[in-house]
């Protein structure tokens, strides 16, 4: 079980947030038109590193906030502070 | 303002119970469950600029909180914080004027929205003194007055079920909003995690 810190609340048990998969993923600008392998890059394909990974999680059953955090996918250590995502900052 | 209705024109709060006096629905031999049926709820957001803030605090005469996990009270009246631009605003008594008063006077940035959610959940209060033990038989937060005092309050998994935990005013006292949908599970694990509790 992770112990994530929310921005807002504080450490909260892992079963209280949901993934939300790899953060920082850019969408193609539409006016620049993608090619076809750069958007089904953007929908489909992840870096899925072995070691350090930014991704995303939301509170779901807190403040339903996003967060991004650094975690190793070895040892499951996360690595960094979690980042509020969005509009608001705490 | 919002309760279930059936054909005898009677409201029936989620746990079967028709009346706006608290109702003991689990009790033990140091804590006692209690259901206060038809507690008026409105959840207001909007974005968390304190001038705004202190307006609506005004109009709804309790203090809206800005810090995160905070409640403001005035009374049996509270405020709560949900999330960043989310409250959500309690009384046992009655909301409805001051809110009726508030939709109408307008004024509002125009992202603003008050919707009415007393139908949404339901309000346990958990007393005795071994409430706070049974609260952590199925939520993990430490609910020591000295972490978590009368101007706390939580969004946190009791039970496996999304609630709202706060601290009923003066007292040790805590309390439990839950979903209607499921408010008789809770009651139901309540009463099983009592069982073991004197044994």
């Amino acid at each position: 079980m992770l112990l994530i810190s929310c921005p807002w609340c504080g450490p909260r048990e892992e079963i209280e947030f949901r993934n939300g998969g790899e953060a920082g993923v850019a969408a193609p600008e539409p006016d620049a038109e993608p090619t076809t392998d750069e958007i089904s890059g953007f929908l489909f394909f992840r870096s899925n590193p072995k070691g350090s990974f930014h991704e995303r999680w939301n509170h779901s059953h807190g403040c339903r906030r996003w967060v991004s955090l650094t975690r190793s996918t070895i040892t499951h250590e996360i690595e960094s502070e979690s980042q509020p995502t969005g509009r608001f900052r705490p | 303002m919002v309760e279930q209705r059936f054909a005898d024109g009677g409201a029936v709060s989620p746990l079967g119970n028709r009346t706006f006096d608290p109702v003991v629905v689990v009790a033990g031999p140091g804590v006692e469950v209690l259901e206060h049926s038809f507690t008026d709820q409105l959840d207001v957001r909007l974005d968390p600029e304190p001038a705004v803030l202190g307006a609506l605090g005004d109009r709804l005469r309790v203090a809206i909180p800005a810090e995160p996990n905070r409640v403001g009270r005035d009374g049996r009246r509270l405020a709560l914080w949900l999330a960043p631009d989310e409250w959500l605003v309690l009384d046992p008594d009655n909301l409805e004027d001051d809110v009726a008063r508030l939709t109408m006077e307008g004024g509002w940035p125009p992202d603003v929205t008050f919707v009415d959610v007393s139908a949404h959940r339901t309000l346990l209060e958990l007393r005795g003194r071994d409430a706070r033990a049974l609260l952590a038989r199925g939520c993990p937060l430490d609910l020591d007055p000295r972490v978590f005092g009368p101007d706390h309050c939580a969004q946190t998994l009791l039970a496996r079920v999304d609630v709202i935990l706060f601290r009923l005013d003066g007292t040790d006292a805590f309390g439990v909003l839950v979903r209607a949908s499921f408010a008789r599970y809770l009651v139901a694990w309540l009463t099983d995690a009592l069982e073991g509790f004197y044994a």
